[in-house]
């Protein structure tokens, strides 16, 4: 039960953003100390697969429109992101095959996971 | 899910660069940072463990919807076409696995899981995520499910469905004003309160079991009185 109230606590970030901001302001983070993090992680985690066994994209090449209708179906899941007039897919499909990509939109740096 | 990858260390703000640890935490996979070697919860954008722990990354709205709904909203989209493709995850066609997944709205013991299924049958749901009066929609045709306040300044919105002579209609009306809403835009279109946006909450598709594994005390809906406790 300690663990559940842990991750309650650490889970506990701002949840709504406004349109004019448009995105979370998640600064009020955990208010756990790192060492009960730690162990909590210690605790709640175990190896899957070797480290950097995904193949993790840096700033992946983009395709045009015609290019995703080619390689993706009209009805599969992409995960949509649009900041500063610039917008991108990532297809879900994708996303399993490589978990974690490292990009940069509308100048904004951001990390893309599934 | 989408996080900004800017964070303070050492009161200098920083670009840090992932890599994937191939630790899973509570089903979801752990990452770590090329700066610090810190371990992240790339569900939550929690650092967990290693100098950064504590530090939360910045959650940026995103969307999961249909290629084909996606392109339309952005034309000029570019998209990741020419990566690996599938993986031990598979293939992801929404419509095909609706039972498995729910939007997931709010965060810590507070948060919902509106699973899809229940969406499809009500496509609009009326609830509190405190702090917040939600309503929660879903397009069965582009199976899009986003969250929005229910609040105007004071006002508290009840919002059904709008009848319309156009099958899956994107408006939704609010029984308090009779204001017509987009409901994916969260912007009013006709009636008393025509020019304002409902404000959009984060919202995000899980899988109902990974859900659970990590919102041990969050709250699966499964209607207006009854709700599925762990």
């Amino acid at each position: 039960m300690k663990n559940c109230a842990i991750i309650a606590r650490l889970l506990s970030i701002a949840v709504s953003f406004s349109l004019a901001t448009t995105w979370v302001d998640a600064s009020s983070a955990s208010t756990v100390s790192k060492q009960d993090l730690e162990k909590e992680y210690r605790a709640g985690s175990f190896r899957a697969v070797g480290k950097d066994a995904f193949p993790v994209l840096h700033n992946p090449t983009m395709g045009s429109v015609a290019d995703g209708d080619r390689a993706v179906r009209p009805n599969e899941w992409v995960i949509g992101f649009a900041f500063n007039g610039e917008a991108r897919a990532y297809p879900i499909t994708v996303m399993g095959f490589h978990e974690l990509i490292n990009d940069r939109v509308g100048g904004l740096p951001i990390t893309v996971c599934w | 899910m989408v996080h900004s990858r800017q964070v303070e260390v050492d009161g200098k703000q920083t670009t840090l660069d992932f890599g994937h640890e191939g630790v899973l935490y509570r089903q979801s996979f752990v990452i770590y940072d090329t700066l610090t070697n810190s371990k992240w919860n790339h569900s939550t954008g929690l650092a967990m463990a290693g100098t950064l722990a504590g530090t939360q990354l910045k959650i940026l709205p995103s969307w999961v919807v249909r290629w084909e709904k996606w392109k339309t909203m952005h034309p000029e989209t570019k998209v990741l076409a020419r990566a690996g493709r599938g993986g031990f995850m598979g293939t992801y066609v929404a419509d095909e696995q609706s039972s498995s997944f729910g939007l997931s709205v709010g965060q810590g013991p507070q948060a919902k899981l509106y699973p899809y299924d229940l969406l499809l049958k009500k496509e609009i749901v009326n609830d509190v995520v405190p702090p917040h009066s939600v309503v929660v929609v879903i397009d069965p045709v582009h199976m899009q499910a986003m969250a929005f306040s229910r609040k105007i300044g004071d006002q508290e919105l009840l919002f059904v469905s709008a009848k319309a002579k156009t099958p899956g209609t994107p408006l939704i009306r609010d029984k308090t004003t009779g204001t017509l809403w987009d409901r994916f835009s969260g912007q009013a279109i006709d009636g008393p309160l025509r020019g304002k946006s409902l404000l959009p909450l984060v919202s995000v598709p899980w899988l109902r079991d990974r859900w659970r594994q990590i919102y041990k005390e969050g709250i699966i809906y499964e209607g207006p009185s009854t709700v599925q406790r762990p």
